[in-house]
């Protein structure tokens, strides 16, 4: 008896290509996406990390460690023309996201160094010396960490040269003989600034957000299921509506419950964890995002429920497309945390696109208008995924008028 | 001569190789209550899609009441046409009210007009005093009369009812048929299908049986009989004793103490048989004459039990 009921139940497993996927497919997937992501960080395999080189002092020494950093395969090296203005236009990229950190040499470094060496105190490293500058994005923490670390590993390895070549008694003094930090001095500055940001705070509440909105329209679609299985839809059709109708009336409400849903997320976000929300440009790239978001979410739900037979086939479709759409898109952890073939992949959902604009909007405190690439991808995206529904529902059984 | 509400000439509609309807053509007059039989993938559900606009024609014409129509969903068929699916097509979280409410500003009704149509829907299902509850916690048979009034809260002039009482109790189908029969007092016209045989045969004034995407039969029920069976009746006959030896005409069985044959003209051959069955020292227990019924007719012509 027992085996006969387990032989049925193996039976209806097998026939549901949805649980199938579910129960074997998803997990491997998503467990190689993790493996992907924070097996990169391995340090065999850490990902270069984005860098503007500001080397705004003409000394040998400078010279020397800005060589030795172009030559570390852990930062990938933006280089500037010049040394006028290098500082500023290195905070300015790393203001608008396009590098993680830029290294500053600032005027006078590389004789501070060099100085501090002959006098064995630690060039760079006493209260008079002259430090690095490394220009932060706090939203990725990793980088300034790495960064530092790389940038002291440098400045040994230029010690260790000098001594080879000039037999002199080292430009730089032993590891344990400097301070805990390393042997230069190496000042963290926060370009995007504020205490009372919370970086993470805005990463999630876009990333949580944009992934429940996914599950959210989703589910709502299956509305449109409903209405096909209980003979609503022939009824509708029989009236004025056609499924163009239906599916535009069904994305306005879809939309509309979206923006409503990313509302309440940002809103407890800033009640609870203290997001900066209340002022008149994030709001108004608050009100754009959500706007943008709530619209390609919806398309989304639809494109879904109009291709599928039964609500048990949305909800697994829905599930393992969701679930994989948000881990590589970004939902599920920052996008510096991948490997750049993954984060690559990840550009091409737009979840990315939505995470990214809402984080543009709250930690880069992007205008509007500076919001236009997000905004686009992700119309692009509603227009494409409403023409799918649009054609999925033309095959709607027996209703071809 | 008034013109008729439905007319359909030589109507094909297939769905890749299966031809659903095979060139059927049909009329009827504004007021009729017209039955629709017809074995299960006959072309019923078709027939009444392609009426209701919701399929187009791939070939052949259609004309509601003097206008011919294409085979797209129009604002004017949605005025004219009423259609009432199989399924209870309801949304079962929103209150009876709000059901009728979403169907008819869809079919266009407004303000105080929709309000008239809504109290009247309620009490013309008696649901007055459900108007505010959901759909989802009504009987079976309230969800049925609620199913209708949403396809005909707009007062179409044409209403399609496919298997409008399906699935409800005797006391409930007796409601429906009363709803039913107070829509065509309103002058409305009903094409109405359904299996259930013996209602159709006593609402109806008219039955269209199709088969393989064609009408093969219509007319009164009386008009399909003679026409499908002739004019003839059966007669059932028990005897007290083995008829095996009593003289009958062609066409009878004699089966241990009972006849059983076919009767062209009751009057003339039933006193004769009588008379044989009496002189063969038998008395008769017990007589029966049967008309041929509809399931009969329907079997006759499309080789098919209905449900088939």
């Amino acid at each position: 008896m027992i085996a006969t009921l387990v032989h049925v139940s193996w039976l209806n497993l097998r026939h549901d290509r949805v649980a199938l996927v579910l129960t074997f497919v998803l997990p491997l997937v998503f467990f190689s996406i993790f493996s992907l992501v924070f097996g990169a960080m391995d340090h065999e395999r850490l990902r270069p990390i984005a860098t503007v080189l500001a080397v705004e002092d003409d000394h040998p020494v400078s010279t020397q460690l800005a060589d030795l950093l172009r030559e570390d395969p852990g930062l990938a090296i933006q280089e500037l023309e010049g040394a006028d203005g290098a500082r500023e236009e290195a905070r300015l990229r790393v203001a608008a996201g396009r590098a993680a950190i830029a290294i500053v040499l600032p005027p006078g470094f590389g004789e501070s160094l060099a100085e501090g060496a002959e006098t064995n105190d630690g060039a760079g490293g006493g209260a008079s010396g002259v430090a690095i500058e490394l220009l932060s994005d706090r939203s990725n923490p990793v980088a300034a960490g790495v960064a530092s670390g790389l940038v002291q590993a440098a400045a040994l390895r230029l010690g260790a040269d000098t001594v080879a070549a000039e037999g002199i008694d080292g430009v730089l003094a032993p590891q344990d003989e400097r301070s805990a930090a390393g042997p230069l001095a190496v000042e963290v500055v926060d370009v995007l600034g504020g205490d009372n940001k919370k970086p993470s705070v805005a990463f999630f509440a876009a990333g949580i957000g944009v992934m429940f909105l996914l599950f959210a329209a989703a589910g709502r679609s299956a509305i449109l299921i409903e209405e096909r299985e209980h003979g609503v839809l022939e009824r509708l059709m029989a009236a004025r509506v056609s499924p163009t109708h239906l599916l535009l009336s069904r994305w306005l409400f879809l939309g509309l419950l979206g923006v409503t849903q990313l509302t309440v997320m940002f809103v407890w976000a800033w009640l609870a964890f203290g997001l900066e929300l209340w002022t008149p440009r994030r709001l108004a790239g608050f009100a754009v995002m959500a706007v943008a978001s709530a619209a390609v979410a919806a398309a989304f739900g639809l494109a879904l429920a109009s291709a599928c037979r039964s609500r048990a086939q949305l909800h697994g479709v829905a599930s393992v497309s969701i679930l994989i759409l948000s881990a590589l898109g970004g939902s599920m952890f920052p996008s510096f945390l991948m490997p750049e073939h993954l984060e690559a992949i990840g550009r091409l959902t737009f979840n990315a696109w939505a995470v990214d604009g809402f984080q543009q909007v709250f930690w880069y405190e992007a205008g509007v208008h500076q919001l236009w690439p997000q905004v686009a991808v992700l119309l692009g995206f509603s227009v494409a995924f409403l023409a799918a529904a649009r054609w999925f529902a033309s095959g709607w059984r027996g209703l071809q008028a | 001569m008034p013109e008729p509400a439905l007319r359909i000439s030589a109507a094909h509609k297939s769905y890749g190789n299966v031809e659903a309807l095979a060139g059927l053509s049909m009329s009827l007059d504004e007021g009729e209550w017209v039955g629709l039989l017809g074995p299960n993938g006959a072309g019923k559900s078709t027939l009444m899609r392609v009426i209701a606009g919701l399929l187009r024609l791939d070939k052949g014409s259609l004309e509601l009441f003097g206008h011919t129509v294409d085979g797209a969903g129009s604002d004017r068929r949605a005025d004219i046409v009423g259609f009432v699916p199989q399924e209870i097509a309801l949304y079962p979280l929103l209150t009876c009210e709000q059901n009728l409410r979403a169907f008819g500003r869809l079919h266009g009704l407004r303000r105080d007009e929709l309000d008239q149509r809504v109290a009247w829907a309620l009490e013309w299902t008696g649901l007055a005093g459900r108007s505010g509850d959901r759909v989802g916690t009504l009987s079976g048979g309230m969800q049925r009369r609620l199913n209708i009034a949403c396809g005909v809260l707009h007062h179409p002039r044409l209403v399609l009812l496919d298997e409008p009482s399906v699935g409800v109790d005797p006391q409930g189908r007796q409601r429906i048929w009363e709803m039913l029969a107070e829509l065509r007092q309103r002058g409305a016209t009903l094409i109405h299908s359904s299996h259930e045989l013996d209602q159709i045969e006593a609402l109806c004034d008219r039955m269209l049986i199709v088969d393989h995407g064609r009408i093969i039969a219509a007319g009164t029920v009386d008009e399909l009989i003679t026409g499908a069976l002739g004019e003839r009746s059966v007669l059932h006959l028990e005897c007290d004793g083995p008829t095996a030896e009593v003289p009958m005409s062609n066409g009878f069985q004699a089966s241990g103490s009972t006849v059983r044959g076919p009767l062209h003209d009751v009057a003339a051959e039933l006193p004769a048989l009588l008379d044989e069955v009496n002189r063969s020292g038998l008395s008769v227990r017990r007589l029966h004459v049967e008309r041929p019924s509809l399931e009969a007719v329907f079997t006759r012509l499309t080789g098919r039990e209905l449900r088939e």
